[in-house]
């Protein structure tokens, strides 16, 4: 920073008048705290930056691998954990950042004549980063990134005329799948970057070129008028100059304080808590609760108040009214502005609104989860573990994970038994002799909470309250089911044991198209939901009633199996 | 300069302002650049362990004479497991009771071969000749031919991890 005229990079890029704008440029005396909110954004979104393109070197978009190479992240390369942490909080302060200083911007009225652009161009990177916030969710693939971004990009397909369309340029497909992860990764390492960066420049340029505004028209024009007696040399306007401060050091200081601060508070975070990651994507999973990160819970909650086709009115009118309605401030509020009515209806509303932003996000933050009751506590532990022990570089599960060992899909079903699980897990040798397995020392609990969580794949089938009345309707008339009903069918007990839910479901609708010289009906009285019920409740109950007991043969419609 | 230099006493203030934000802004660029530097390259020569394959029947090893054993090996591949074809050549020893040598000349890594008539293991690109045991006998080859880890289980034979061999 030391001051030389004709400087080797001055002589060639002139940055000398840059820095004499940037640096010496006076700011108002009155400036606090609040004033370095800008700064502490543009902190932070350097900090995104910087750990977003770390993470981009060890990423990889695609369904099969972005979850593992995520993990790979977190708990092998070095110091991937603290910069996952650091972005994924960075993302977080940085709305709580730019939401503030956007309302420090309004009570002081800086969206009046000549900063309409600065007001405009904040509120666009307000939403940008909504839109960074909302792509980036998707990318580790794990069960909240997935679900989410199912229901978040659902909400498209409400637009009037155009959601099927709107639908498709989101997703790419009918579902969230790979065209979905590679579209969402292109706009948050492509298009929004770009984007964000230009407004970026354009901000902060209308931000040196207007200075800080003053608080008000009335004082805005004080110095103007101020500004017009300096030239003229009266004393009048020598005392209004000497309220400014210079920018470099003594404001910088307060927002290299500011920064210090907050990007110190981050880092704290990014260590002691870390960023989350739940098990991977399962589009199978019926007992995930799709939540959204924290700023969407406002929408999230505001869409339980509108039933039906109103819907499209909460999930897309509202935000897109309040945007535009943040967009075009600087017209319609500045006549509000002039007298001391307007301005105080102008801060009135915006606490209204501000405040039931933050009610329907706390509303939402507490709203009680739906869906049906979560698994037993042994198997949600096992489930950790299973993740956490990396059972997935070689295993697979619903079609996620390794090719090297056996698909575990069902695996609870075709290998019901503790024991040899258990001991497969300590010792796999001593039961297959060739196996490339290596063996995990576990004991006590953790041993069996994993045999749990293994003994429940196959065999976490649950049924409406509903079901066993259908059944008993429908089909004990010429079925048994443990122990009871008729005998012109097959004893769905053992039927229940041996085929899967999708097998039952599809010979229960359509009995020709599995076997040719069935007898049965098909069940046309039957929804489609009600006989996936009861089939569930078939396969439950057989299971349950036989629990322990290793199935004759392997069902025929999975894939693969423990060596055998 | 604004009129709010001129004072004398602001001097010390202002210095004092420089270097906080001096001192501020070198705490957080160093902690990122740490950050980013402990990511880019703490990495570094770390090895991801290749786990012991079973490669061949102990029987199948006869003296004197190198047996060329493909297997199936699952490599850990950053993120992903990959399975990998590989090679080796087992030879029978006095002493080690087996040696597995890479399949690669330590020149610039071609495959060799073994030939049975002069009774060395050559390689087709430069010339290079190795003995039994592995020793540079001609040509180009800087060191030995790099040997992988063995263990013995039963009648059978595992190989591990390739450990490099020191320049000859």
């Amino acid at each position: 920073m030391r001051k030389r005229g004709g400087g080797f990079w001055n002589e060639r890029l002139g940055v000398g008048s840059i820095r004499s704008a940037l640096l010496e440029r006076p700011v108002p005396a009155e400036v606090g705290w609040l004033h370095t909110l800008g700064s502490v954004t543009l902190a932070l979104l350097a900090v995104l930056t910087l750990t977003g393109v770390l993470l981009t070197l060890n990423y990889s978009p695609s369904t099969e691998h972005a979850y593992h190479s995520v993990r790979y992240i977190e708990n092998e390369v070095p110091l991937g954990s603290l910069v996952r942490g650091l972005h994924h909080w960075a993302a977080s302060f940085v709305v709580v950042a730019i939401a503030l200083h956007l309302l420090h911007a309004f009570v002081h009225f800086a969206f009046v004549r000549p900063r309409e652009l600065t007001w405009c161009t904040g509120v666009a990177l307000l939403l940008i980063v909504l839109a960074f916030g909302f792509t980036g969710y998707l990318l580790p693939w794990d069960e909240k990134a997935y679900w989410a971004t199912v229901v978040g990009t659902s909400m498209a397909r409400q637009v009037p005329g155009a959601g099927e369309s709107l639908l498709y340029l989101l997703r790419g497909g009918a579902e969230v799948g790979a065209a979905a992860l590679s579209r969402f990764y292109g706009a948050h390492i492509t298009l929004l970057p770009v984007l964000l960066a230009l407004l970026v420049g354009v901000h902060l340029y209308l931000v040196v070129l207007h200075g800080i505004s003053r608080d008000g028209e009335g004082r805005a024009r004080r110095r103007r008028r101020a500004g017009a007696n300096a030239r003229d040399g009266s004393v009048d306007g020598r005392a209004e100059e000497s309220r400014s401060v210079p920018f470099w050091p003594d404001v910088l200081a307060m927002d290299a304080t500011a920064v210090f601060l907050v990007l110190a508070l981050l880092f704290f975070i990014a260590l002691q808590v870390g960023a989350p990651l739940e098990a991977p994507a399962d589009p199978t999973n019926t007992e995930y609760t799709p939540r959204p990160d924290w700023y969407f819970l406002p929408l999230f909650k505001l869409l339980t108040f509108f039933p039906g086709s109103a819907e499209s009115i909460a999930a897309l009118g509202l935000p897109l009214l309040m945007a535009t309605a943040l967009l075009s401030l600087p017209w319609w509020g500045r006549s509000l502005v002039r007298s001391a009515w307007g301005r105080t209806s102008l801060l009135g509303g915006a606490g209204l609104a501000f405040t039931s932003v933050i009610a329907l996000g706390v509303a939402g933050a507490r709203a009680s989860p739906r869906g049906l009751a979560p698994p037993p506590p042994a198997v949600a532990r096992g489930r950790l573990l299973f993740d956490q022990l990396g059972c997935l570089n070689c295993h697979t599960i619903r079609g996620i994970g390794g090719i090297v060992g056996p698909d575990l899909t069902v695996v609870g079903l075709r290998r019901p038994d503790f024991g040899w699980l258990a001991d497969h897990l300590r010792d796999p040798r001593s039961i297959v002799p060739a196996t490339p397995m290596p063996a995990f020392p576990l004991q006590g609990e953790s041993l069996s909470d994993l045999v749990a969580f293994l003994l429940s794949l196959g065999n976490d089938v649950r049924y409406s309250a509903l079901a066993p009345e259908l059944y008993r309707k429908n089909c004990s008339a010429c079925h048994r089911l443990g122990g009871q009903g008729g005998t012109y069918g097959p004893d769905l007990g053992r039927v229940g044991r041996l085929r899967t839910v999708a097998y039952i479901h599809q010979y229960t609708e359509d009995p020709s198209s599995l076997n040719r010289d069935a007898r049965m009906p098909a069940a046309v009285n039957l929804t489609h939901e009600q006989v996936e019920d009861v089939s569930r409740y078939v396969v439950a109950t057989a299971r349950g009633a036989q629990g322990g007991v290793r199935p004759e043969r392997p069902s025929p419609d999975s894939t693969g199996g423990p060596e055998e | 300069m604004g009129l709010h230099e001129m004072d004398g006493p602001g001097d010390d203030r202002r210095h004092f302002l420089k270097r906080v934000v001096l001192a501020t802004s070198g705490v957080l660029s160093s902690a990122l650049a740490a950050t980013a530097g402990g990511y880019l390259f703490a990495g570094a020569g770390r090895k991801q362990g290749a786990r012991w394959t079973t490669v061949a029947r102990l029987d199948d090893i006869e003296p004197d004479r190198p047996l060329h054993a493909e297997y199936l090996q699952v490599v850990p591949d950053a993120w992903a497991t990959i399975r990998r074809r590989q090679s080796v050549w087992l030879v029978r020893g006095p002493e080690p009771e087996i040696i597995a040598f890479d399949p690669h000349c330590t020149h610039l890594g071609c495959p060799y071969d073994w030939d049975s008539d002069e009774r060395v293991f050559k390689c087709p690109c430069h010339d290079g000749v190795f003995d039994i045991e592995g020793r540079v006998l001609a040509g180009p080859p800087p060191r030995p031919l790099d040997r992988l880890e063995v263990r013995i289980e039963d009648d059978w034979l595992l190989v591990g991890s390739l450990r490099r061999t020191g320049s000859a």
